[in-house]
């Protein structure tokens, strides 16, 4: 039997996604390309899978609610842990400095910071030469060996 | 018919060379690196490696490149089974066992049963490339449209089998996939589609990022707040990761079932190891005899995945070989490769160039020996990847993650598509959506619909054409039994979980049947 967590998300999970298929669906009903020689059109095929999407979607809203209300009413949800958020946080904030500060230097920080607030009693000496070395291994294997140009601002005219 | 004496004069020419042995192995470790980070892959170190084969002679050059490919693929096991992130699209199926058992504590068994199916299904592959490729290759090229269309559904059809609990759930991840696979041009008539005006959707969303985003990303926020998973501290023994002779002898049947799967799919061009190894594994499951335990940790999903996944290789080198044509991007990269090297694949090429055929047999069986070789003399580093305290392992694994996702095209909206996709895979994970079903979607939906419709353009808009030639209709009416047996097996596999799960509640243990 799902808990109220996993329930809340399936519900959270159909609606985005059905409402994604609907946008779909939308998008290609006002953009209709007619076909030649009476083949197939662009967007039927497309329409059909994304109509079938909607309908599971409403199918799975209907499962979940029917099992919302066979559920205990006391159950509590599962708050997700604050660490999960300091992620989602700390990833988004990382990859915005990638084009402001450049991704050697954003890595070092996001590396830092991330086991730090992760691990709150690990020594920021220790995360910050962890991070030192992270940077060094991908700078030497992604730049050095495989020529691969990660994006750069002020420490490109240095590396 | 191959000339044997040829292939074991070849092989004797090539072991005698220790430079060129050298090669063999300086390419295969490349590709086992390249197959464990997530997003390098094969292909990548193949195109990487030509620049430097350059100067090398063409027995050699072809050595390192299939050293390359046949490592790239099997390395993808390796994060795959550690870390619940397939290193390549090809070990997407490896995650579903060989990461329970990794968290069992059994790492280092899951990593030696890869390292060896891996092995055997390129050892079976190659077999068939000496023996067959000519007889193989005239099949092959008998596929058309309805044929492609069909073996297209015949893999999306595994969207039922490996979609967990809720079938709903499974069709809604494969068809989100499916949808996916729709953005950028129409295969068919060339006009833009679910591009929003934007050109970095022109080109659709590519598979890497995607993968990445279904996989590694929710895999890193859910991990987040758990603790490492301890290696055994007692120290790793050979025994413990090398399968004993009897251990083999008792998976024969599933070994040699998943590497002929490999190889036949390998044989089809375009297609790839990702869809062998999803059959084999659904193939597997279906004549195991405890089919629940897949999934939870059972070796044997871990063994047919690896051993289709590498079957492949030996198997695409038959239309490369014998038509010139590539059987996937690997191979395309190698065609590109072969073709540098004034060499041109296709019928007269045994004829024309012997011994480089006869060395391309044989760098291939030496590349798998070196990949056997260097995944058993790597475990014990391996599984070292288990102790890493998860607060480094997280914060270094989102880096890994977005390098990946932006290094394949240098292009920052593969790293926001990662991003979009990881996000909508956390709240599917939490929702236990099953995320195999939207990365084979991802995989076949686009091949689908272009069959599909260019079938139905030969046909006048008629579906006889499905029923009318033999393959196809094989295809397809064995796709209709495997839903049927999968709808079958999954609905009694939900009544007994009704039954079961009250007493389940109470008492802590199933009752016996």
């Amino acid at each position: 039997m799902e808990n109220k967590t996993t329930r809340i998300f399936e519900l959270l999970a159909a609606i985005l996604l059905g409402m994604y298929s609907g946008v779909m669906i939308f998008y290609g009903m006002t953009h209709s390309v007619e076909a030649a020689n009476g083949g197939m059109k662009s967007y039927t095929f497309p329409l059909i899978m994304y109509g079938i999407m909607l309908v599971c979607c409403v199918i799975l809203i209907i499962q979940n609610r029917a099992a919302a209300a066979k559920s205990d009413k006391g159950e509590k949800p599962e708050r997700l842990d604050k660490r999960v958020w300091m992620t989602i946080a700390a990833i988004l904030i990382y990859v915005a400095l990638w084009k402001v500060i450049g991704f050697m230097l954003s890595t070092f920080l996001f590396v830092t910071g991330e086991s730090k607030a992760l691990k709150k009693d690990e020594p920021i000496l220790r995360c910050a030469a962890v991070a030192l070395g992270a940077v060094a291994v991908i700078y030497i294997v992604f730049v050095r060996v495989f020529s691969i140009s990660l994006p750069e601002t002020f420490l490109s005219g240095l590396i | 018919m191959t000339d044997f004496s040829a292939v074991l004069s070849a092989l004797l020419s090539v072991v005698s060379n220790p430079f060129t042995l050298l090669i063999i192995l300086a390419g295969t470790a490349m590709g086992l690196i390249f197959g464990s980070l997530p997003g390098l892959t094969a292909t990548m170190g193949v195109a990487l490696l030509i620049p430097l084969t350059y100067t090398l002679e063409p027995v050699q050059a072809i050595g390192m490149m299939l050293g390359c490919y046949v490592g790239g693929i099997a390395g993808g096991a390796i994060p795959a089974i550690l870390l619940n992130i397939p290193g390549t699209p090809d070990a997407c199926v490896t995650t579903m066992d060989g990461h329970p058992m990794a968290k069992r504590g059994e790492g280092a068994k899951a990593l030696g049963w890869a390292a060896f199916a891996s092995g055997i299904g390129t050892f079976f592959s190659w077999f068939v490339l000496i023996l067959a490729a000519p007889l193989l290759a005239s099949i092959c090229i008998e596929f058309g449209s309805p044929e492609y269309c069909a073996l297209a559904f015949f893999g999306l059809s595994i969207i039922i089998a490996v979609s967990g609990k809720s079938l709903v759930k499974g069709i809604i991840a494969g068809l989100l996939g499916v949808g996916i696979s729709f953005i950028g041009v129409d295969p068919v008539w060339g006009n833009m589609r679910y591009t929003f005006d934007s050109i970095y959707m022109i080109g659709g969303i590519s598979l890497m990022p995607a993968l990445i985003g279904f996989y590694s990303i929710p895999q890193i926020l859910n991990g987040c707040t758990g603790s490492s998973i301890q290696a055994k501290e007692e120290k790793i023994r050979l025994k413990d990761f090398v399968p004993s002779l009897k251990e083999l002898w008792l998976n024969k049947f599933t070994i040699i079932r998943s590497s002929i799967i490999g190889t036949l799919i390998g044989a089809v061009p375009a297609t790839g190891g990702n869809i062998a190894a999803y059959i084999a594994y659904d193939q597997t499951k279906k004549w195991s005899k405890d089919p629940d335990s897949f999934g939870k940790g059972n070796y044997r999903g871990v063994i047919s995945a690896e051993a289709a996944n590498n079957g492949v290789c030996g198997g695409a080198m038959i239309p490369l070989t014998t038509l010139g044509i590539p059987g996937d991007s690997v191979t395309a990269m190698l065609l590109g490769g072969l073709i540098i090297h004034g060499i041109q694949p296709g019928p007269l090429l045994f004829k024309n160039n012997p011994e480089v055929v006869y060395g391309l047999f044989t760098t291939l069986l030496i590349g798998t020996v070196f990949m056997v070789a260097l995944q058993m003399f790597g475990i014990r580093i391996f599984v070292k990847i288990l102790s890493v305290p998860v607060n480094f392992l997280n914060a270094i694994l989102v880096v890994l993650s977005l390098v990946g996702s932006y290094a394949l095209n240098n292009n920052f909206f593969d790293v926001i598509v990662a991003l979009v996709l990881g996000f909508i895979g956390f709240i599917m994970s939490k929702a236990d959506f099953p995320m195999a079903p939207a990365v084979l979607g991802l995989v076949l939906g686009s091949k689908f619909e272009t069959e599909f419709r260019r079938s139905l353009q030969m046909s006048h808009n008629s579906m006889t054409i499905f029923f009318k030639r033999p393959i196809a209709c094989g295809l397809i009416v064995i796709a209709v039994i495997m839903i049927i047996l999968s709808v079958i097996s999954h609905r009694k596999g939900t009544k007994a979980t009704v039954h079961t799960a009250p007493c389940t509640k109470l008492h802590g243990v199933r009752p016996k049947k």
